[in-house]
């Protein structure tokens, strides 16, 4: 689906409150929204769902919001990278028990999707690296994107990326990724 | 980008190429439409028939139906008279490359935005 498509159901969506024209843009975006929590909550399936929901409902309630300045992909990461903050801000005591032994306690959580060698490649990350280096790495974001969906400045962005790199780099060496 | 960091860049990028996933649908999809919130619609609903009503009243008010009859004739007139007063001897070499020139830009960009 182009970019010309997506405007004329977002289009669609925003003046007739066309739910099945929003509902091809769910089908469209489902699987990079909800892969993006799932690298965000280390591989909590059900709280991914949850908020790619949340993200997709306030994307629908906003949608007139929508200027067509940035692709409406960028638009929703960037939903979805609020979403996901404001749920980390509201759950900061909780969610600071990110230590690798908890999260093994709650392995039935996690999906089988994310794989357990980049959950726990992504776990040596802080919050906001892992963001920049999935956005850039799997969701394959420029840096200007990311710039924008997270409100950071491009040098922020790059020196996040380049911290983050190395560490994985470093994690990546030490089991044996590198031969 | 120094040789170290060039070598962190390939390792870190050829390890998330290996990890890639996509996540099937099952059923998401229709849980998101079903938590679309009635009201935004409903109230679009009520807006559009006041606007239709609104419309409808001022038209008949201010007689303006005789006014949209001579407009719909005026431009089905000049249409008519566009397609009748069309001589193919009119249309030169020059005008012909320029039309078939268009044509082509025209399709090219719309390939080329296609496959952006």
């Amino acid at each position: 689906m182009r970019p010309l498509e997506d405007i004329s159901l977002v289009t669609q969506a925003a003046i007739f409150h066309n739910k099945r024209a929003f509902g091809q843009l769910v089908v469209k975006y489902q699987s990079p929204i909800r892969r993006f929590f799932l690298t965000q909550t280390l591989g909590d399936a059900a709280l991914s769902d949850d908020l790619a929901q949340e993200t997709f409902v306030k994307a629908y309630l906003h949608i007139a919001n929508f200027r067509g300045e940035s692709s409406f992909s960028t638009w929703l990461y960037r939903i979805a990278y609020n979403v996901f903050y404001d749920y980390v801000k509201s759950t900061r005591q909780t969610f600071s028990l990110d230590t690798v032994a908890v999260r093994k306690q709650s392995t039935t959580a996690v999906d089988g999707n994310l794989k357990m060698d980049l959950q726990e490649a992504l776990a040596i990350l802080t919050p906001i690296e892992r963001t920049c280096i999935v956005l850039q790495l799997m969701d394959g974001q420029p840096i200007d994107k990311i710039s924008e969906i997270t409100g950071m400045v491009e040098g922020t962005v790059k020196s996040h990326l380049s911290r983050g790199k190395k560490k994985m780099a470093n994690y990546l060496r030490t089991n044996g990724y590198d031969r | 980008m120094d040789m170290t960091d060039r070598a962190d860049n390939e390792l870190v990028e050829r390890f998330f190429a290996s990890q890639s996933f996509e996540i099937d649908d099952a059923g998401f999809s229709r849980r998101v439409e079903r938590r679309l919130p009635r009201r935004a619609q409903q109230l679009n609903r009520v807006w559009t028939a006041i606007c239709t009503v609104a419309g409808v009243v001022l038209v008949v008010l201010t007689n303006a139906i005789d006014g949209l009859i001579d407009a719909f004739d005026n431009v089905t007139g000049e249409f008519e008279g566009l397609v009748y007063g069309f001589e193919p001897s009119m249309l030169t070499p020059l005008m012909a490359l320029i039309t078939v020139l268009t044509m082509v830009s025209v399709w090219a960009y719309n390939v080329a935005m296609a496959n952006k």
